[in-house]
């Protein structure tokens, strides 16, 4: 038994020292972390100058971190073993309404159902403040161009409902936000309505905070009639493509560790007239650009199939079709633009779409309203964002702030 | 550094380990372990090494002067040495742990306006300084010989393993080991395993738990504190501090045992104590021997009036929590403890024996209470949490434990129960019994293996309770 004892000892000692020798120096540095939504650091990152301020020594446990070999399988099971320990807990649990924590991320499971959802956004009169001065730059922009109309849609997401008050004891705020964003808006304004969490269910993902192609298409039927009213009819699908074998595992998967099944991921087709795309200012010339909003080209292993599928990691695009109709649309949005954008089509000939903090990012300036609508004769604008993109301030720093009508 | 950080397990430990058993002789080895050991501290501390190092060569030599003078029978000077030595020692460390507080409660007493220093505490200064401490007093009774080479004792206290968050290695437990010892396989298997077992303790258990207990003590704003959340505050704390703090001491002495030393146990699972009196002899064993041996029985222990006993008592309590830190909640708790066990030696001792199973609980609560008086960052949050403790009224509330995404951790919480009590221990023993259970026990090391290395990589919480004192 002594010789086990040594081999075990031998074992483990040179397991932990050849895997960290090999994470540092050989194994290629992982820079980004898509599943955690985040950058790494790299042994690129240590400077001997940065010995005496605690700061070397930060950085290397660190990157041992993160570059430590099959690192996220690591990450995952700790996700999988809260998840286990508590989902246990969960089956004892019949109340369907009930939010059940997903280990200790910000995931919430919806009774022990297969749906995942964020933490419901609860009401702060900060929050309430900061979606009325939202409200009142959009109306200032308007009053100031009367030959432009001004339209806000709001793409509703299950956090912001009520369905969760009362079994789990809490008070939701979404519906003073949009009570507050309704009634103090002087333009037209409409939102998605999700009447039940079957509803929400159908729309969207069971494991993303993203709509389906289901709920994007009713968030187009919206939009359209907000804009048009009955006098354009919209679009209609000709086919629904769903990717054989393929789950869509969301950013909600992603966080907790993938402990619940992933949702079909299906796109519609539509008849849609020839345009181009510029994508952050170059011109896509891919013979399939047109197609490139429905890509049903994604496989398996990468990484996020909504923004894949929906061509969405840019700051600013612009949609040029051939039409002579003396309409040009502005969106303002975020990522659930992506599948409304190419269905604009038949309506403009030029559709332009700004999400304000890619757009912050890439060109690095802010996007200035004014010049943009009298350079580009804009005759109708969109504002379309989530209602976090109104008052968020996360790690990623004040996004609300980006969201702002910045004026010239 | 920490013991239950990667750079530690994956390259520090691994490259102290090759370059000393690469060597032969015990003069070496001890250079070498100086060497990494003075690393180990200056990774956390780059500029303070300098003071430890400076402390060490001043008690270095002042005992030489000492022993010098005692032997030419110039006593009166020798004790002259020692007071200044004793003094240097403890301005030290009430300079650097104590000064901001000496200052604050001059300026409220006497309504002054000192201005508070800017010095930052230099970590494990109380545990270095206690152990020098024994080695100057041990030295002076001649209870161990004076150490003449320099390195040696900055070897002895400067040691890795116990240096940061003790346990307190007294001079005279590893006097003859720093120069004579011997390594050997079958020892540094047992170390190995020791180790692996505190680092299990700390990184699975005493981080998980330490999340819950952050939340009711930090996060939570008073107001809300509930019945149901300061229960689970103060478990959370309670099986925190524990397993943050044997586990600490557990991988010292399986680090010790590596490198052929032996230190004395530091814990014996004190929440199974039936008194507050056996919880002392089972809880940080090396700090209260400490203050048994160089403090009260120094004051004439219990061999004086019983007016001077109590007053003794009083002492030695309120210098251990004045020892933890420089704050008056950790005086209370030293006093706390002090008057509790006067009562218990006075008043309840004959009581106590006829408890039968509720001297366990009497215990756990008065320990439980305790460690409200210890955490607590202001009066306002000990009275809150000690006022919603008896709140039974408000009931229990599983969806309030919920709502604050801490009810995931309820097996660490079980699995902390479960080994505070010497359970687990004789179930290993008896594991390791035959072949298949000491297969099996390798099994259960590998699998504590990956699941530190689990938390660890995915950056969970991970400080350690003991580094501030």
């Amino acid at each position: 038994m002594k010789n086990t004892e040594k081999i075990f000892t031998l074992i483990v000692l040179l397991t932990l020292t050849l895997t960290s020798i090999y994470s540092l120096f050989v194994k290629e540095q992982e820079t980004i972390s898509y599943v955690e939504n985040r950058t790494f650091k790299t042994n690129l990152d240590l400077h001997i100058s940065d010995m005496l301020n605690g700061i070397f020594e930060s950085n290397l446990e660190t990157i041992l971190s993160d570059q430590f070999y099959n690192r996220y399988s690591f990450v995952k099971n700790k996700n999988l073993v809260n998840y286990s320990f508590v989902n246990f807990l969960y089956q004892m649990i019949e109340n369907p309404l009930v939010l059940n924590p997903v280990g200790d991320t910000y995931v919430n499971q919806i009774g022990s159902t297969q749906v995942l959802m964020s933490k419901p956004i609860l009401y702060s009169d900060v929050i309430n403040q900061r979606i009325i001065d939202r409200a009142n730059q959009i109306n200032k922009i308007a009053s100031d161009y009367p030959e432009v109309e001004f339209f806000v849609y709001k793409p509703t997401q299950i956090q912001e409902k009520d369905f969760f008050d009362e079994a789990n004891g809490i008070k939701s705020g979404g519906n003073t936000y949009e009570e507050s964003l309704s009634t103090t808006l002087n333009v037209p304004y409409s939102s998605f309505r999700i009447n039940s969490i079957e509803d929400y269910g159908n729309y969207f993902y069971t494991t993303d905070h993203h709509w389906n192609n289901r709920g994007s298409y009713k968030g187009y039927l919206d939009i359209m009639q907000m804009i048009f009213g009955n006098t354009v009819p919209p679009l209609v699908p000709i086919d629904e493509t769903c990717k054989e074998n393929l789950k869509f595992f969301g950013t909600y998967s992603s966080q907790s560790g993938f402990v619940n099944d992933g949702s079909p991921f299906c796109v519609f087709k539509f008849d849609l007239p020839e345009y181009m795309v510029y994508s952050d200012g170059v011109l896509n010339e891919d013979p399939n650009d047109t197609n490139k909003f429905f890509d049903m080209t994604i496989s398996e292993e990468m990484d996020y199939h909504y923004n894949r599928a929906y061509g969405l990691g840019n700051g600013f695009v612009h949609l040029e079709t051939a039409n002579d109709k003396n309409e040009n649309i502005l969106i303002i949005g975020d990522s659930y633009a992506g599948p409304i954008l190419p269905l604009m089509t038949p309506q403009f000939d030029n559709i332009y779409f700004v999400y304000p903090i890619n757009y912050k990012g890439i060109f690095k300036e802010e996007f200035m309203y004014d010049s943009f609508i009298k350079e580009n004769n804009i005759t109708k604008v969109l504002f379309m964002y989530t209602i976090e993109n109104y008052f968020l301030s996360d790690e990623w720093g004040d996004r609300y702030v980006d969201f702002d009508v910045k004026r010239n | 550094m920490l013991f239950s950080s990667l750079i530690f397990l994956t390259i520090f430990l691994p490259s102290v380990l090759v370059l000393y058993y690469c060597t032969k002789n015990h003069k070496t080895r001890n250079i070498i372990l100086l060497m990494f050991s003075l690393l180990f501290y200056a990774w956390g501390e780059p500029i303070y090494i300098f003071l430890m190092i400076l402390t060490v060569t001043i008690n270095f030599f002042t005992t030489i002067w000492f022993d010098k003078l005692k032997s030419e029978n110039k006593n009166r000077q020798a004790l002259i040495v020692f007071i200044l030595t004793m003094v240097l020692d403890l301005g030290a460390l009430a300079i650097f742990k104590y000064s901001n507080f000496i200052v604050s409660n001059l300026n409220l007493i006497f309504m002054l306006n000192i201005p508070e220093v800017s010095i930052r505490l230099p970590i494990g200064i109380s545990f270095y300084t206690f152990q020098l401490m024994s080695y100057v007093i041990d030295a002076y009774r001649k209870e161990v010989k004076v150490q003449r080479k320099l390195y040696l004792l900055l070897t002895y206290v400067a040691f890795f393993p116990q240096l940061i968050a003790g346990p307190i290695v007294r001079y005279s437990t590893v006097e003859a080991e720093m120069e004579n010892r011997n390594e050997s396989w079958e020892l540094f298997n047992l170390g190995f395993q020791r180790f692996i077992l505190g680092l299990g303790k700390k990184v699975i258990i005493a981080n998980n738990v330490a999340i819950a207990a952050n939340y009711v003590f930090s996060l939570l704003p008073l107001e809300q504190v509930s019945f149901t959340m300061a229960w689970l505050g103060i478990v959370a704390y309670t099986l925190q501090i524990y397993y943050d703090f044997s586990a600490y001491s557990d991988m010292a002495i399986g680090l010790g045992k590596m490198f052929g030393f032996h230190f004395l146990e530091n814990f014996n699972y004190p929440y199974v104590a039936k008194s507050i009196t056996d919880f002392w002899r089972r809880w940080h064993m090396s700090l209260s021997t400490w203050f048994r041996d160089y403090v009260y029985i120094s004051l004439g222990g219990n061999r004086v009036s019983k007016t001077r006993w109590i007053f003794n008592i009083f002492i030695v309590w309120f210098l251990t929590g004045l020892w933890h830190g420089a704050s008056w909640n950790f005086v209370l708790w030293g006093v706390y403890f002090g008057v509790i066990l006067i009562l218990e030696k006075f008043v309840f001792k004959r009581i106590l024996d006829k408890l039968g199973l509720f001297k366990y609980i009497y215990t756990l609560i008065l320990v439980m209470i305790s460690w409200v008086l210890f955490n607590s960052s202001s009066f306002a949050q000990i009275y809150t949490l000690l006022n919603k403790m008896i709140a039974i009224s408000e009931g229990i509330s599983i969806t309030s434990i919920k709502n604050a995404r801490l009810l995931y951790l309820w097996p660490y919480f079980l699995m902390g129960i479960i080994g505070a009590t010497p359970i687990i221990q004789k179930g290993l023993s008896q594991l390791k019994a035959n072949l298949i259970g000491q297969y099996a026990y390798f099994a259960y090391l590998s699998l504590i293996v990956y699941l530190s290395l689990m938390y660890l990589i995915s950056n969970s919480y991970n400080p350690f309770i003991y580094f501030r004192f």
